[in-house]
């Protein structure tokens, strides 16, 4: 369950000061796929980080399954970040020297599992994108659907009950994105995982089962199917 | 994250950009290299001169002086003006008196009591041979002389007069083959006047009983007391110079035992006068030596500052480069402190690495210097190496470069540590 009050977001360009949220209060169910749309600069990002633990709130209060992201510490956000929840970018962000299966494996060394139990746990993950064939191959082998299909299986690695997804298909074709987008819908109904996405794919939003908009830090639409 | 990930992903890191690596590593190479052999040259020379030092200086000796500070001030300098003197004890020094002579033989633990004989003489020859050469007399007691490792022939007893023990170099001076040849061979040591108005000179003349074995006292010739004072007699005019009635200004104590000699050198200052041991002279030895090993190794600490400069370059080059993979660890769970110490060790690993392989270097080129050297420009002292590696100096060495490395590594694992996880990931 995520909660969201009022939550402001400020970011400062030079003297400008940005409103990127301007009091959004939200809440989203366990198990929801809930697609955020609206322009750019509407604050979609800035709500997937905030959700995502990647960024606390100028004012206002978020929390996501009991945990309170608006006065964590450095320590507690990198630990949420870790086991709570999975980012997916649109840039797919893989780190180019290692292979598919130990960029799978990457969140599992920072909660310390060890090398053989990482090994396995990352191969399943990779099993479960369908991406299994492909885990010693390093990204640049991979075409960018597959790709980001390994992102994906680096979010799922750690068991997270929440998906934040920003741009997931705005390096695809469309062919790839479909196949992203089945994958992000099979997850999000066959393990009961949150799925949060940010997007600018009509096709995307309308998979969703409640799409909501935003423009200029605030939210303007709440549409549950 | 576990201490293995985080060597595994810090050499990783480092060896994706191996040219660069190896260019930040060749600098503390450099450093680390010219500083372990610098200093590995300095505790050559060092062990070098300590261990000369051991076989001319008895330990059972303490040397003194009936001079508190030898630092008396006659009219040297004309520009302070006028100053009272309290009392004619500062401006004119005082020798040994024979009353003293009975004192310092009573301290307890003291076997025998020697003057310090200084016997200028002008130069020697070989009998027979016009040809002369430089010589420094050097009387001493048979105790000081027993130490000395001779190459041929034997020492002398003290009351021995008219026999010597010549420096290995003058055998190639005087044309003797060999050590041996040189044994019964008579020198004469021709000793003049002190007031350079009287042109008198007087031969003494020696038999060679010994020869010492190479160091670098080389042109010393040992000879007994007796010839010794003799010779001070007549270069001063003085019948009476190293007699109990003139003991001059220093001495030398011979304890018992080695034991007994700090004690006995306390007792000595406590009547007055200044006194000396083996280990006060080697600690000065060794001090000065430490202030040489310091210049020499700061030539190479300098390099190494240029090379944690390098560090500090590199790691803030690969902080741009990873500013996004930064932030995907970030997203993914990194702390700030993972991030600090994943480059805090990529620091200190190119620090480690570069000590490891310049102390290697060094090794090496000490070991050629030795051996080339023992071939050449050292051969008549063997044993005596340039470059000595203890492996104190080695683990410091590489101690050092890592030390000087983490510290280069803080400020960019702070800079990584503290970039917004956002800003990372947006970072183009």
């Amino acid at each position: 369950m995520i909660t969201i009050r009022d939550l402001v977001k400020d970011y400062h360009l030079g003297d400008e000061t940005v409103h990127a949220l301007a009091g959004v209060s939200l809440d989203i169910s366990d198990g929801e796929f809930a697609a955020i749309v609206g322009p750019s600069g509407s604050g979609k990002s800035t709500m997937l980080h905030l959700i995502g633990g990647l960024d606390t709130p100028t004012s206002g209060s978020i929390s996501v399954d009991g945990h309170d992201l608006s006065h964590a510490s450095d320590r507690e956000l990198a630990a949420y970040r870790n086991s709570n929840v999975g980012f997916v970018f649109q840039t797919f962000n893989l780190h180019p020297t290692y292979t598919a299966l130990e960029n799978v494996a990457i969140p599992l060394i920072f909660s310390k599992v060890s090398p053989g139990e990482r090994n396995k746990r990352a191969s399943g993950a990779l099993d479960a994108v369908g991406m299994g064939h492909r885990a010693a191959h390093l990204p640049n082998q991979l075409s960018g659907g597959e790709r980001q299909r390994v992102a994906i299986a680096r979010a799922l690695v750690t068991n997270p009950k929440v998906i934040v997804a920003d741009e997931p298909t705005g390096n695809l074709d469309s062919a790839n994105g479909a196949r992203v987008m089945d994958l992000l819908g099979s997850l999000n109904r066959e393990k009961g995982i949150t799925l949060i996405v940010a997007t600018h794919d009509a096709e995307l939003a309308r998979r969703a089962q409640r799409v909501i908009t935003m423009k200029d830090g605030r939210v303007t639409g709440d549409n549950k199917k | 994250m576990r201490l293995r990930d985080l060597f595994n992903m810090a050499f990783s890191n480092l060896w994706r950009r191996k040219l660069r690596t190896f260019l930040t590593i060749l600098a503390v190479v450099i450093g680390a290299t010219l500083v372990a052999l610098m200093v590995s040259i300095g505790s050559g020379l060092q062990s070098f001169i300590v261990n000369q030092f051991g076989l001319i200086v008895p330990q059972n000796t303490v040397y003194i002086s009936s001079v508190q500070n030898a630092n008396f001030t006659l009219g040297s300098n004309a520009r302070n003006g006028p100053r009272e003197i309290s009392t004619t004890e500062t401006v004119v020094p005082k020798p040994f008196t024979a009353q003293d002579l009975q004192t310092l033989a009573a301290i307890p633990g003291v076997e025998r009591v020697d003057f310090n004989v200084d016997a200028p003489a002008l130069f020697i020859q070989a009998q027979g041979s016009s040809q002369i050469f430089t010589v420094n007399p050097n009387p001493v007691p048979q105790y000081v002389e027993s130490i000395r490792h001779l190459l041929a022939g034997s020492y002398f007893s003290d009351d021995a007069t008219g026999q010597c023990i010549l420096a290995y170099d003058y055998l190639a001076a005087f044309g003797w083959p060999d050590a041996a040849s040189a044994i019964g061979k008579q020198v004469i040591i021709e000793v003049g006047k002190q007031n350079p108005y009287d042109t008198q000179m007087k031969d003494f003349t020696f038999t060679v009983v010994g020869v010492l074995d190479k160091t670098n006292a080389t042109s010393a010739v040992l000879i007994p007391q007796t010839d010794g004072e003799n010779m001070a007699r007549y270069y001063q005019d003085d019948p009476l110079l190293y007699t109990d009635q003139e003991p001059g200004f220093s001495l030398q104590l011979k304890a018992q035992n080695a034991s007994q000699v700090d004690a006995i050198a306390k007792a000595v200052k406590n009547l007055g006068f200044s006194a000396t041991t083996p280990n006060e002279i080697l600690a000065q030895i060794n001090s000065t030596f430490n202030v040489i090993q310091i210049g020499l190794a700061a030539f190479g600490v300098i390099a190494l500052v240029v090379a944690a400069i390098g560090i500090i370059n590199t790691l803030i080059m690969a902080i741009y480069e990873r500013t996004r993979e930064i932030g995907v660890m970030k997203a993914v769970g990194a702390t700030r402190n993972s991030i600090r110490m994943l480059f805090t060790v990529e620091g200190g690993a190119l620090g480690f690495l570069g000590g490891v392989v310049g102390v290697v270097l060094a090794i090496v080129f000490g070991k050629a210097l030795n051996f080339i050297g023992a071939r050449t420009f050292l051969s008549s002292f063997p044993g005596f190496k340039m470059s000595v590696f203890s492996i104190w100096l080695i683990l410091g060495v590489i101690a050092l470069t890592t030390v000087i490395s983490l510290i280069a590594g803080l400020y960019p694992a702070n800079r990584a540590a503290r970039l917004d996880p956002v800003d990372a990931l947006r970072y183009e």
